[in-house]
């Protein structure tokens, strides 16, 4: 049973240099209790599809076509009132810079009491809010339990601390709080570790995997760091200029990577047991994703590109255990279905 | 709350140096203007032995530093001096003319954010549409227009023709009342002139806050709050609102400074006989201690409102600390 089904999901952005194409005709497949990375470069479309999942795309962006669901419900025919009933409780989402992610002026504890507040009470007007008459005791020993259980210490006395007085760390982790602090079935994290130092990485994907052990919440992963993915990931699919070029199960796509561009990516990384190895260097650039050409999006860098890949963009074709958008995956389907 | 105190202290040791610099400019100003007080005050046809008489009981034929000095000293115990035409001590007169221009400050700055806070806020809300661009076309012509002809056609348009029309005469064409005298006359008395003066004000504000919202709706917690499925109005009104008004304190406070010290056009135009106005008396009579009694408060206005605005800054922006050792 899926949590979540992405199929076909086109986002675009229309700017004044023309129709920016994000996310261009993306399926997305997330298990019950499944970790998925979303692997690519900058500006490959990741962090927009996970926002299009949520309704959270700021304009002059828009989903365009595409279906979205969510625990079996169409998500693009909820209303406001009802996609944000679930957004935070449902779905909740981390996003990569934690000091730019708080509020600067409220205190993290009461930020974390304002998401479990709306939630379990609703809403309440501004003025409520403002002279503090909507906190609670309840709630306030419960964002405590929370802050504990992600690993801060002294949570009693960082619930008043404003978001400047935490570390970059111990910030992520009160975000992490926050996110799985009305138990949701999915969690979007968008480059959650990308702004911290490589150990406080380790220790906030250790401290990600016992959550979802222990809650069975389902998690899409978006990074560029393919080594978190082989670190923490059930399956992973990699994203390229607005389109999933490949996916599969972690072990398969790591070590026997069917589309060329997921094979550079994977010889782009350096790695100490081979200090002699000179890093592969992927030539060209992400193709502009203003005025896309038909073309397959990956042609013009790939080494093993032929005739047919500047006709037309390749569809997924199924591969071992696995999918890749490449004319290479489909010959080798043909050929063995000749055996 | 030891912490703002020290600051507050040492803010105030800071205001020192500065008064002490206005003071100086004060004097020199007015004993460089051309035109001799003593001769002033005894008339065209007074003997030059008068003149020469007066200027000594006055003190005015000693040495500058002298004089200044004299001046400083007895400042320093409250004492600004005489006032030269009706030799009432400077204190008396600006302590009376005081509450006028105060309640003419208040008042004004309650208009002008009774008018800014909702068109600001529903400006940037609804950028690019009618309300916004009606509430930009409004502060425009509130900054651009004269606030003496503004409060002349307040007095002709509501004033007077409410008087002759429907014979109510609840807003005075001249003069005002004191709350302290009168709570409803003095309210009444206000509400034009502090219209007049707060327009332009307003117009100031509401750009202020329309700019501070509009910066604050993009910014990244915004849309994690979104995503948390916290409700658009407490977005709008607790999370964006108040880092929004952090930068307009600091315009509103200056102004503060500017109004204390008396709206010198509006207080004529309205008879007010306040700060602005004795000012103006003082300043035609050449009644130099009135004139450097006048600037001395305008100074400690201005460094009082700096002060009230860092202290209030930092109690609504919790980044900001006072001295201690990791300022």
């Amino acid at each position: 049973m899926s949590v979540l089904n992405v199929e076909n999901l086109h986002t675009y952005f229309e700017t004044d240099r023309g129709q920016v194409r994000a996310v261009d005709g993306v399926d997305l497949e997330i298990g019950d209790g499944e970790i998925v990375g979303l692997v690519g470069e900058s500006g490959s479309g990741k962090s927009v599809t996970a926002l299009s999942v949520l309704g959270l795309v700021d304009a002059p962006g828009r989903v365009v076509e595409g279906s979205i669901e969510y625990d079996g419900r169409d998500l693009q025919s909820l209303s406001d009132a009802e996609l944000g009933a679930l957004r935070g409780s449902d779905i909740s989402m981390v996003f990569q810079d934690p000091m730019t992610a708080f509020n600067p002026t409220q205190t993290v504890g009461r930020q974390l009491h304002d998401v479990l507040r709306t939630h379990e009470s609703g809403p309440v007007h501004p003025l409520v809010r403002l002279f503090g008459f909507d906190h609670s005791k309840e709630y306030k020993k419960r964002v405590i339990d929370a802050l504990e259980r992600v690993g801060i210490p002294s949570p009693e006395e960082r619930y008043d601390d404003y978001p400047h007085e935490f570390s970059g760390g111990m910030l992520q982790r009160a975000m992490i709080a926050m996110s799985v602090l009305c138990e949701p079935s999915l969690v979007l994290a968008d480059e959650p570790t990308t702004a911290l130092d490589v150990t406080i990485e380790r220790q906030i994907l250790s401290l990600f995997r016992n959550l979802v052990d222990d809650l069975g919440t389902s998690v899409l992963w978006i990074t560029h760091d393919i080594s978190v993915v082989a670190a923490l990931c059930d399956r992973v699919v990699v994203m390229y200029a607005g389109k999933v070029m490949e996916e599969g199960p972690v072990e398969s796509v790591l070590s026997d990577p069917q589309h060329p561009y997921t094979k550079g990516l994977l010889q782009s990384v350096p790695r100490y047991d081979e200090p002699d190895r000179e890093l592969y260097v992927m030539e060209g650039s992400v193709p502009n994703p203003i005025d896309v050409p038909s073309q397959c999006r990956f042609a013009d860098r790939c080494p093993e590109a032929h005739e047919r890949c500047f006709e037309a963009h390749p569809r997924l074709y199924p591969t071992e255990d696995g999918r890749a958008a490449c004319y290479l995956a489909e010959e080798s389907l043909a050929m063995e279905e000749k055996l | 709350m030891n912490d703002i105190l020290q600051y507050i202290i040492k803010r105030l040791l800071w205001a020192v140096p500065v008064l002490l610099g206005a003071s100086f400019v004060a004097f020199i100003m007015v004993h460089l203007a051309p035109g001799d007080p003593a001769r002033l005050m005894l008339g065209e046809r007074a003997s030059a032995a008068q003149v020469a008489q007066l200027r000594m009981e006055l003190g005015l034929n000693k040495p500058l530093y002298v004089q200044y000095a004299g001046f400083l000293g007895d400042a320093i115990q409250g004492d600004l001096g005489r006032s030269i035409r009706s030799q009432q001590p400077v204190t008396d007169l600006i302590v009376g003319r005081l509450p006028y221009t105060i309640q003419l400050a208040v008042a004004s700055l309650v208009v002008s954010l009774a008018i800014a806070l909702p068109t600001g806020i529903l400006g940037a809300l609804r950028k690019g549409r009618l309300t916004d661009h009606v509430s930009r076309v409004v502060a425009l012509l509130g900054i651009s227009m004269p606030n003496f002809w503004l409060g002349l056609i307040l007095i002709v348009v509501v004033a007077v023709e409410l008087s002759s029309r429907f014979g109510i005469d609840v807003f005075p064409l001249f003069g005002m009342t004191l709350v302290t005298e009168d709570p409803v006359e003095g309210i009444f008395s206000v509400m034009l002139p502090a219209f007049a003066l707060g327009t332009a004000l307003a117009a100031l504000v509401m750009r202020m806050i329309r700019g501070g919202v509009l910066d604050e709706i993009n910014q990244s917690y915004v849309r994690t709050a979104r995503a948390y499925g916290i409700s658009e109005d407490e977005i709008t009104y607790v999370y964006v609102l108040k880092n929004a008004i952090l930068p307009t304190i600091t315009v509103v406070g200056l102004q503060l400074g500017y109004l204390i010290g008396g709206s010198v056009i509006i207080e004529t135009v309205f008879g007010i006989p306040g700060i602005g106005q004795l000012a103006i008396n003082s300043i035609f009579a050449q009644d130099f201690p009135v004139i450097q009694g006048i600037v001395l408060l305008v100074a400690a206005a201005f460094v009082a409102s700096n002060l009230f605005v860092d202290v209030l800054y930092g109690m609504l922006d919790p980044r900001i600390r006072y001295g201690g050792e990791n300022a």
